[in-house]
C-alpha cells in the first residue's frame, strides 16, 4: 500500500479531514505551525481569521491550489471541487 | 526512525510475504472482464484466512477491505466496490498480509482482456522500474540511487512518476521510515544497511503526474484521467544480498 508522502501540506493545499467532526470536510492549508499542526480555513463554517487548527495526520492531500487566502475565494475553490467529485 | 530487522526477524518476514505473493499469483486468473472488484476482494481475504495470516489494510487508518483495487485512473488506494471490469481496463491489485507480528507487502497491475499497446507497455516498464531501482539495493548503497534509477527509466519512456505517494520501510508495521519516493537525485539519502526490509513501489502514470485524491479520502486518481500502473515488492537486505519475499 503506496504511503501518502505527509509532508506534501504546505499553503494552499486543499486537503480533506479524516479525523473529528467534521471528517470528510474540505479545507485550504492557510499556514503551517509545525511538523505535527496546521491551521485550515473552509471559508465558511471556518472563514480565514478564526482557522482550524488540525493535525497532518488527520488531513490528507486532494490537491494544490492557487487560491487567494479570503473567505470568497477559498469558498468558491471548495465548492467547485465538491461539484466535480459529484460528476465523478 | 529505521527499524534494523535481526536475521530471525527477516526469516520471520518471508511467511508474510510468501502469502502475499501467493495470493497475487491465485488472483490473476480472476481478473477478466465481468468480475466485480469486491469479489475479487473476498478471494484476496480468503487466500490470505486460509493462511492462518490477517489482511493488513483491513482497517488500517479505516481503509475498508482486504486489497486496493485501482482501476485505470486511479493509482493506488481504489476502494472494492461493485463495479465490474471491463475489457481493455487495466487494474491495479495491492495485497497486504499481516502474520506473527510482521506485515508483507506487494502489488500488480494486470491486463483485463485485450489490452491497447500503450497499456501494456505501461505496465511493462512499470515493472522493469522496479528492477532498475532494484539494482541500487544493496548494502552500502544510497536511497536516492535507487530512486533516481526508477525516475530516469521511467521518465525516458515520457510516462509520469507519482510525487505525492511513496515507497516504505516495513515490519512489524505496515508502514516504517524510510520513505522511498521514486523520484530523486542519486547518491544523497540514507544509505542501506544490513537488515533494512523495504516496500518499493513505482506508481507510474501514462499522461501527467499529478494526482487527486476523491471525498472518500483514499481513492488517488490522476488529475488528467490518464491510465496509471502499480508494481511493488517487499525486499529485504541481508549478507547475501537483496531478496525479494513477495515474488
Amino acid at each position: 500500500m503506496g504511503k501518502l508522502c505527509d509532508v506534501t501540506l504546505t499553503e494552499g493545499d486543499m486537503a480533506i479531514s479524516l479525523m473529528g467532526h467534521d471528517k470528510g470536510r474540505l479545507y485550504i492549508v492557510i499556514a503551517e505551525l509545525n511538523k505535527d499542526f496546521v491551521l485550515v480555513a473552509d471559508g465558511n463554517y471556518r472563514p480565514v481569521d478564526a482557522p482550524k487548527q488540525k493535525r497532518r495526520k488527520h488531513l490528507r492531500f486532494v490537491k494544490k491550489t492557487q487560491v487567494q487566502f479570503d473567505d470568497v475565494s477559498i469558498k468558491k475553490q471548495i465548492l467547485l471541487e465538491e461539484q466535480n467529485a459529484k460528476r465523478r | 526512525m529505521i527499524t534494523i530487522k535481526t536475521d530471525d526477524e527477516l526469516e520471520q518476514m518471508k511467511i508474510p510475504g510468501a502469502i502475499v505473493g501467493k495470493a497475487l499469483r491465485e488472483i490473476e486468473q480472476y481478473v477478466k472482464p465481468g468480475v466485480s472488484t469486491l469479489e475479487l476482494n473476498s478471494i484476496i481475504e480468503e487466500i490470505i484466512v486460509s493462511e492462518g495470516a490477517k489482511p493488513s489494510f483491513k482497517n488500517y487508518n479505516g481503509f475498508p477491505a482486504a486489497a486496493c483495487i485501482s482501476i485505470d485512473d486511479v493509482v493506488v488506494h481504489g476502494i472494492p466496490s461493485l463495479t465490474v471490469l471491463k475489457e481493455g481496463e487495466i487494474v491495479s491489485i495491492d495485497v497486504g498480509a499481516y502474520k506473527d507480528g510482521f506485515h508483507g507487502d506487494a502489488a500488480r497491475t494486470f491486463a483485463v482482456g485485450e489490452i491497447s499497446p500503450a497499456k501494456r507497455k505501461l505496465i511493462e516498464v512499470t515493472q522493469q522500474s522496479f528492477f532498475e531501482g532494484l539494482k541500487f539495493v544493496k548494502i552500502g548503497g544510497k536511497l536516492g540511487d535507487v530512486s533516481h534509477a526508477i525516475q530516469t527509466y521511467v521518465e525516458k519512456y515520457g510516462y509520469g512518476v507519482v510525487r505525492e505517494m511513496v515507497g516504505h520501510g516495513i515490519g512489524r508495521k505496515l508502514h516504517e521510515d524510510p520513505n522511498i519516493p521514486n523520484y530523486g537525485t542519486a547518491g544523497i539519502g540514507f544509505t542501506l544497511k544490513k537488515g533494512f526490509a523495504l516496500a518499493i513501489e513505482p506508481m507510474i502514470t501514462l499522461g501527467d503526474y499529478r494526482i487527486k485524491i476523491d471525498r472518500d479520502g483514499w481513492t488517488c486518481r490522476t488529475r488528467d484521467g490518464s491510465p496509471a500502473a502499480h508494481y511493488e515488492n517487499t525486499v529485504i537486505i541481508t549478507d547475501k544480498g537483496v531478496e525479494i519475499l513477495t515474488l
